[in-house]
């Protein structure tokens, strides 16, 4: 099927095409049926509908260079791109963009890792540049850094940072945006703009210091639409000498809230790696008395049956780095300052091994206690395990998951605001009547960005319906839920390009002062709106008639 | 230096869905090419897997054995082997292990041949789905009625010894009683053959 971006003519686009290939060389201008398949989201709700967002081609350039030519002949054309690197993105809209016709500017070509440097610890890498690939230079060389891998590990360190991707071992390094350092872009006007010290051309400290002089428009990179980012730096954690986990439990559900609060303390005092929060009582689940006190929010029945099975509420599971000495003093610390917090807390040691883990004790899977972290995420090293979870699954009996069907929202860093949410999250799937089984007294938070929670709610919204009428019902709950979290202070971090205006329009804050500012930037910046018209929910002025245009 | 077909296909291309292409005959393969395979992938904690890559393994080809997760033999193996050139491979596996294969195999230029899956149904029996291949598909589909407690070994005979053909794919559903370790399995496995795009034969 030949698509055109929207409102181009089949001359113009034809004649783009050609400056396309002469850009790049004709053999990477990819136009026919078979060759856009790949770029569509294999997932969506709205596949094979007439308005599922297929690009009308896709591009893929080698160097900075070509980004340039490429974005200025869009300009001439007035043609949307839409910018991918070599991530899967499967959970949030695969590579499709978000309106339908763009051009894909695909930069997996762009592979190289520039940079690394094991003393001032730092990466360079181009948009093509895999975790996998990043983490085979590092050992190929012998060199004593990690990488903070999210999972699976198959995603660009670029373009997972780009979207607020997450990992799983220091708090800083885990958020990828924040502990970016320096990134080159390609503007709109195809001009080429480094970030921070990058701006001044003979610094040498781009990966060191971020901020520069004056505003950082970094932030216009990250979810957005204001520029092709073709190259980054990355903050790299020494690799440790040393790694040890903890497990601590606590009996009361009440106790949630001082657990939180300790562990605050630790990890906000860079002493502890990813808090892993979870539930004991978890085991009980399948007890179907046990199951609907969970559901019903009955407290006092879920205390007598927990009490009778032994189990505590609650469990955090801890990570230290560091040398052995320093890992047994934060766990010493840790178990003195629970212990202090909360009567009746249990505590038990985990493994104690030196870094680097042999590949035997990476896959161990054994321990002094049972848990569901996989560990080499907790190593810096990729993985792609996690497809263990793509299978059939309680939320999703009948099918494996073909649809994105959860959201992720902020928690405050809270046991309150845990419990809170528990509640609300349940109250609002059963107001909506929403088939889902995860808002439930023994919920727990993420704890992947350090100075937040997220929580996931709306979990099995299409009951394994993959119908095209499932997945429109499912569509329809997801709005509706989005739209009662709002009403509760609960906001999406991330979402695919079909939901990224229901997100936005959560953030309304003094009548969307927020978008509106963005908006008026991007129109100075991007006058023909060419650069991923709708990311995020910012609309040039040339496409804003389609915001929410999806929804019909 | 990657390929422009390499490339092409290197965002997604999976699909969950079986293809539904017209039934063809078997005289339609019979000259057409037979793939080398170069490895089959099992997954050791499932009788059917073993059964298949000994078959395999009889006819010299390399096995790999994996228990579901496949990040070592992605990282130390095929993802050095497929920067270096496009190969062709089969094995049975559960959905999540062609998933990533699938997934990968597209970013190296190469692509599913024949896809089958083998699902338990509640009357104990298992339920097949071939695509793929005419002659292959029939193959494995004799094979799968013949003798339930043979068929993986069928399945095996057939996936290194069956032609396949550039456009002719066929679909086939077909169902053998069920082994009994195969109430053990909770999910489908899935027999698959992965080969170069340059390869005969379409996507399924």
């Amino acid at each position: 099927m030949a698509i055109l971006p929207p409102g181009v003519s089949a001359e113009n686009f034809a004649a783009a095409i050609k400056e396309f290939e002469a850009a790049v060389g004709k053999e990477w201008v990819f136009t026919n049926d078979e060759d856009i398949h790949p770029y569509r989201d294999h997932f969506s709700y709205i596949k094979d509908e007439p308005n599922e967002l297929i690009p009308s081609a896709a591009v893929g350039p080698d160097s900075t260079e070509q980004v340039q030519a490429i974005v200025r002949t869009a300009n001439k054309y007035k043609i949307p791109l839409y910018a991918i690197s070599t991530g899967k993105n499967f959970a949030y809209g695969g590579p499709s963009p978000n309106v339908r016709g763009s051009v894909t500017v695909d930069l997996k070509r762009m592979n190289r890792v520039l940079e690394v440097d094991a003393k001032r610890n730092f990466a360079l890498v181009e948009p093509g540049v895999s975790y996998i690939d990043l983490y085979r230079y590092i050992q190929d060389r012998n060199l004593k850094v990690w990488i903070d891998t999210p999972d699976p590990g198959w995603g660009s360190p670029i373009g997972n940072a780009l979207d607020h991707g997450i990992g799983y071992t220091m708090g800083f390094y885990r958020d990828h945006f924040g502990a970016h350092c320096g990134m080159e872009v390609v503007l709109a006007n195809g001009e080429v703009l480094r970030t921070g010290m990058g701006a001044l051309p003979a610094s040498r400290s781009w990966h060191e210091y971020k901020h520069g002089f004056g505003p950082d428009p970094a932030g216009l990179f990250g979810q957005g639409n204001f520029g092709i980012v073709t190259k980054m730096g990355f903050r790299l954690m020494p690799q440790p000498e040393h790694w040890r986990n903890g497990l601590v439990t606590v009996p009361k559900r009440g106790d949630l809230i001082p657990l939180v609060d300790t562990v605050n303390y630790l990890s906000d005092l860079s002493m502890t790696g990813e808090p892993w929060y979870g539930s004991p009582l978890r085991a009980l689940m399948q007890n179907t008395e046990f199951r609907d006190a969970a559901f019903a929010f009955d407290e006092a029945k879920m205390d007598a049956q927990a009490a009778s099975a032994n189990l505590h509420s609650w469990q955090v599971e801890l990570q230290f780095y560091g040398s052995e000495k320093t890992t047994l003093a934060n766990w010493e610390y840790a178990q003195e300052l629970v212990a202090r917090a909360v009567p009746g807390a249990r505590f038990t040691a985990g493994e104690s091994l030196k870094v680097p883990l042999t590949p035997e004790q990476i896959d161990e899977t054994t321990g002094p206690y049972p848990t569901n972290m996989r560990r080499n995420i907790t190593q810096g090293v990729p993985g792609l395990g996690v497809w263990y979870q793509t299978g059939r699954t309680d939320q999703n009996p009948n099918a494996w998951n073909e649809t994105h069907i959860g959201l992720f929202s902020l928690v405050a860093r809270s046991g309150e605001a845990v419990l809170k949410a528990q509640k609300d999250f349940a109250d609002i799937a059963r107001r909506l009547e929403v088939p889902t089984l995860f808002p439930n007294a023994i919920a727990t938070p993420v704890q992947w960005y350090q100075f937040g929670f997220l929580m996931g709610n709306g979990f099995g919204l299409g009951g394994g319906d993959t119908s095209p009428a499932g997945k429109k019902k499912a569509a329809e709950l997801l709005r509706r839920t989005l739209a009662e979290n709002a009403k509760l202070g609960y906001g999406d971090y991330r979402a695919p390009p079909m939901l990224q205006d229901d997100v936005a329009d959560q953030y309304s804050f003094n009548d969307f002062v927020l978008r509106r500012f963005m908006e008026q930037l991007k129109d100075a910046a991007d006058p023909n709106g060419i650069l991923s018209p709708g990311r995020a929910g910012v609309w040039p002025a040339a496409h804003r008639s389609l915001r929410g245009a999806l929804r019909s | 230096m990657t390929s422009r077909r390499q490339f092409l296909q290197s965002s997604i291309a999976v699909s969950g869905a079986l293809c539904g292409a017209p039934l063809a005959t078997r005289a339609a393969d019979s000259e057409a090419p037979r793939l080398r395979l170069e490895l089959f992938v099992l997954d050791r904690r499932f009788p059917e897997s073993v059964a298949a890559a000994k078959h395999a393994a009889e006819r010299g080809v390399a096995l790999a054995a994996t228990e579901g997760d496949l990040t070592s033999l992605w990282y130390h193996d095929l993802d050095l082997r497929w920067q270096a050139a496009p190969m062709t491979l089969a094995g049975v596996t559960t959905r999540g292990a062609l998933f990533v294969l699938e997934t990968f195999a597209a970013d190296r230029g190469m692509r599913v041949l024949y896809r089958g899956e083998h699902a338990l149904a509640r009357a104990g029996a298992v339920v097949h789905t071939f695509a793929g291949p005419s002659e292959l598909v029939a193959a494995a589909a004799d094979g799968a009625q013949a003798d339930w407690q043979a068929w993986p070994l069928a399945l095996g005979h057939a996936m290194t010894h069956c032609s396949v053909a550039r456009t002719v794919a066929t679909r086939l559903v077909c169902s053998s009683a069920a082994a009994s370790s195969d109430a053990a399995r909770g999910e489908p496995l899935f027999s698959w053959i992965i080969a170069p795009r340059s390869n005969v034969g379409a996507t399924v």
